[in-house]
């Protein structure tokens, strides 16, 4: 898949090359420099037309066949330019071909974008997508190779709009060899969820984070375009004729691929995999923003004809396209995968094909009205200065919007609230209908489908006849909703009827008086906690503590206080009952017990610090303390699981222990970083399908400090091999290496408090024969 | 249908009838209706598919190579280990009234359990229900979930 991405990468940057080689030579030299500017307006008009034509397009059509027609139109148009050229020397065909070049990269950069983002996880195109673009810049160096002798030949100039047709003819070939060896996925035509409205696109394009993707990307083409005026004015006063300008860019093109592609196949995959998309999204606009200053520097000193400014714009352009092509591309390509699915290919398709032809435009009218001023050299490279400033600004705020986009994108959800409209006259019949029935579950659902208690007001009549039902699983919940109606007579019914049930000696009427239980109900939190250690009762009796709030917590700070290193079940679902209570509350309740030295408890008590949302501040330490001490146990647990070796069932109980810390460590991330976005992270790193997974760990990628990512996400990866993980966390949790007996003897000893785990011991024993299985 | 009747229709089935009904409406909004012609096969053996068929009105037959295994009526559900681990059918399932159908995406499922993981027991107790169900009825158990 990578291989014909990168092939179909290949003959699109020869092609490309082989164009812009051409086309800039012959325009250049019968029209002069004067007129690119003017060239530029042209790209952004047609460009952002035909953009905008595409991004249309896609959201009806199928990605392959899209690009087949277009690409297929491309290459007759270079058959054309050639025969136009060649038959009747209509030189006026390179400025077409010149406004076409710009356009013809961005729309080609989409479309196998566009593949690549359907074809691998957000995590693969950051590893892969290099590569892809590393068969771009081979195709871009081949095309300078070929362009050379070329050159020297009468008429080679023309004969390169063939030579470019026939790499557009193997372009579309491998279109289409790739849609059809991925016809599901690529054929696909991107459609919004079953159900939900398709948000038209103006209203995607002006979310903030697209708006910064269109600013980078408008400032990137601006200052590059700048860059390379710059350069192309400066060749031009140094090579006077058609040929020997063709010559110098034959070969600065070859030199700039060469660059570039050294710099991918040595630089570009370490650098993204160590610093991710912060160097990939930052890097280019700070290095070109170097080049600039100095070239300023040098125009003000040496003058617009030195020999050293001509140096310097040269490798500007050539550490810009060498930084696009290793880094950029793929890491723009890794930030569109947040966008939903069946809108990616679409704003991708505006982003980048009509913000880099806007942004040509606006740059060429600016260099036209620098030129028709008589502004020097200086000037002009003073305004690239300011537009790299700006394009800087813009890749760092994009950066930070990236990681708030993927927690967006994440927290996707297909279960949205869908409230029952009791105005409606045939939902409240068939509601009235329910209500009436004498199946107590169609009658407790209708009143659960009733939507609050001032909507509610309106069955008074009907609530109070079900109030006198003999059911307790129908009269509880009438009652409920009546006591919310603001009733004073059903409030205290309720309370005295509660109150009897719960002495009930049938568990399930008991369950029924426990859901009846509301945040007033505080003089039972002794029954409630009772409840709680009762299997029948305990579900009913934690939501009705989580519904008593603050109210619960001095019986559950006193419960925790009697608690002894091995507390009971009940224990821990008493304190996952404090969910619901006030933070500051809770954490005050909890905190103490944070390293708890049992791990289960000590988990309940994260997990409710992060549900109730308790300010992590004022826990830092404490939290830095328990995922230092959970990651060194996690290598502990791996070497031990390492040496006794699969299949026993002391490797299945250190297994368990392996899970007990990865949802430990996502527990303590939700009170550091939000529960909500954790939660979300660690729904997806469960999931079954890759991109999903591959988007949750770049979340965790962006939004963890470095100090947290190196000891959490190897306790958290449980996608990525163990032995890499444990290497991962050898600096700071190094493996001793030990043989079985120690290991055993040191789990039945527990001489250091590392293990804390009956269940652990017991295996131990097993496993070295002091006891033996009944 | 009404949002409501959807949740009413899902609520007569056992995987869902202890889902409370303001949450179950959130689920009916997602689901889709499918209408079945009498002698319309909607579950092919075979398909890997990740989705559960809930039977609203009509009947429709569970079968594999001319072996019948259940007829099934308003209120039963096809389909439930598709949508909790993706794989092959292991049977047909054909229509034999003309049937209306919500049909639910594993998708859909997932976020339900991953909001109320207490609801896991009560699917657990469905699916051990339908299979001690098939079981005394002398049918393959799996061929009824897939």
């Amino acid at each position: 898949m990578v291989r014909l991405l990168a092939a179909q990468a290949f003959v699109f940057g020869l092609s490309g090359s082989l164009l812009v080689i051409a086309s800039s030579a012959i325009f250049l030299a019968a029209y002069g420099s004067k007129w690119l500017p003017l060239t530029f307006v042209a790209i952004a008009l047609f460009g952002t037309l035909i953009a905008a034509w595409i991004a249309r397009v896609v959201r009806h059509r199928p990605l392959p066949h899209v690009a087949i027609l277009i690409e297929s139109v491309v290459g007759l148009f270079f058959f054309g330019a050639w025969a136009v050229l060649t038959l009747w020397s209509g030189v006026w065909v390179s400025a077409p071909l010149l406004v076409l070049f710009p356009i013809l990269l961005q729309v080609g950069f989409v479309f196998i974008g566009g593949q690549a983002g359907r074809l691998l996880d957000v995590q693969q195109i950051r590893i892969h997508f290099p590569r892809i673009v590393s068969g771009f810049a081979v195709g871009f160096l081949a095309g300078g190779l070929v362009a050379t002798p070329l050159l020297r030949l009468p008429g080679g100039t023309n004969g390169l709009f063939l030579i470019a047709a026939i790499a557009q003819v193997a372009f579309v070939m491998l279109l289409t060899v790739t849609a059809g060896r991925f016809a599901e996925r690529l054929g696909q035509v991107e459609r919004a969820p079953h159900g939900l409205p398709r948000p038209p696109l103006h209203r995607l394009l002006s979310s903030r984070f697209v708006l910064l993707l269109m600013a980078y990307q408008v400032l990137s083409a601006a200052g590059t375009y700048m860059a390379e005026y710059i350069l192309f004015d400066r060749a031009a006063a140094r090579f006077a004729s058609a040929d020997s300008l063709a010559q110098f860019l034959s070969r600065f093109t070859i030199a700039l691929n060469a660059v570039s592609l050294a710099f991918l196949a040595l630089l570009a995959a370490p650098l993204l995999r160590r610093f991710g998309l912060r160097i990939g999204i930052v890097a280019n606009p700070a290095v070109v923003l170097v080049f600039a200053v100095a070239m300023l520097v040098s125009a003000t000193s040496a003058g617009p004809e030195s020999l050293a400014l001509f140096a310097l714009v040269a490798s500007a352009r050539i550490a810009d396209v060498a930084l696009t092509d290793g880094v950029t591309r793929a890491s723009l390509n890794t930030s569109f995968q947040v966008l939903p699915l069946e809108d990616r290919l679409a704003v991708q398709s505006v982003v980048e094909g009509a913000g880099l032809p806007m942004a040509i435009g606006v740059t060429g009218v600016v260099l036209f009205a620098l030129r028709t001023a008589g502004a020097s050299v200086a000037v002009i490279i003073a305004v690239t200065v300011v537009v790299c400033v700006a394009w800087t600004a813009a890749a760092v705020l994009l950066y930070r919007d990236y990681a708030r986009a993927l927690v967006v994108a994440l927290k996707h959800r297909l279960l949205r609230d869908a409230p029952v409209d009791v105005e409606h006259a045939e939902t409240a019949a068939f509601l009235h209908e329910m209500l009436g029935s004498d199946d107590g579950r169609a009658v407790r659902l209708a009143l659960d489908l009733l939507p609050s208690a001032s909507e509610a007001s309106g069955e008074h009549g009907e609530l109070a006849l079900l109030a006198d039902d003999p059911r307790p699983d129908v009269y509880l919940p009438a009652l409920v909703r009546l006591a919310e109606t603001g009733d004073g007579e059903a409030q205290a019914r309720l309370r005295k009827t509660v109150r009897t049930l719960l002495c009930d000696p049938d568990s399930s009427i008991r369950a029924e008086a426990l859901a009846a239980i509301g945040p007033a109900d505080v003089d039972l939190v002794d029954e409630v906690v009772t409840a709680l250690e009762v299997p029948a009762t305990m579900s009913a009796a934690a939501a009705a503590l989580g519904r008593l709030g603050d109210a619960a917590l001095p019986r559950i700070a006193a419960v925790l206080a009697e608690t002894s290193e091995q507390p009971t079940p009940a224990t821990v679902r008493l304190v996952r009952a404090t969910r619901a209570a006030s933070p500051d509350q809770v954490a005050m309740c909890l905190f103490p017990y944070i390293e708890h030295r049992d791990r289960e408890l000590g988990l309940a008590v994260l997990t409710a610090l992060a549900a109730a949302g308790a300010d992590p501040a004022p826990i830092a330490a404490a939290l830095d303390r328990t995922l230092r001490a959970d990651a060194e146990h996690f290598t502990r647990c791996a070497a031990v699981r390492q040496v006794v070796g699969a299949g026993s069932e002391l490797a299945q109980a250190l297994g368990d222990e392996l899970e007990l810390l990865r949802r430990r460590a996502l527990a303590l991330l939700a009170v550091r970083y939000g529960a909500e976005e954790i939660g979300a992270v660690a729904n997806r790193l469960d999931c079954d399908t890759d991109d999903r997974r591959s988007l949750a760990a770049e979340t965790l990628d962006v939004t963890l400090t470095p100090a947290d990512a190196v000891l959490a996400l190897p306790l958290v990866r449980t996608d990525l091999p163990l032995p890499f993980r444990l290497q991962q966390l050898a600096a700071v949790a190094p493996v001793t290496p030990t043989d079985r007996a120690a290991v055993l003897e040191d789990i039945l000893s527990d001489a250091q408090g590392h293990w804390r785990s009956d269940w652990l011991r017991a295996c131990a024993a097993y496993e070295s024969g002091l006891v033996v299985r009944a | 249908m009404m949002l409501v009747e959807r949740v009413a229709a899902l609520h007569e089935v056992d995987l869902f009838s202890a889902v409370p009904g303001r949450m179950l409406a959130s689920v009916a909004a997602t689901a889709e209706e499918v209408t079945v012609e009498p002698g319309s096969t909607f579950i092919e053996h075979g398909a890997v598919e990740d989705c559960l068929y809930v039977v609203v009105s009509g009947r429709v037959r569970v079968h594999h190579s001319g072996r019948v295994f259940a007829e099934l009526g308003a209120g039963s559900s096809v389909g439930e280990l598709a949508v909790l681990v993706p794989g092959p059918r292991s049977a047909s399932v054909t229509a034999v009234d003309s049937t209306l159908l919500l049909r639910l995406r594993k998708a859909v499922l997932d976020e339900l359990l991953a909001d109320r993981p207490e609801l896991a027991t009560e699917v657990i107790r469905a699916l051990v229900l339908r299979l001690r169900e098939r079981a005394d009825a002398g049918a393959d158990d799996s061929a009824v979930l897939e």
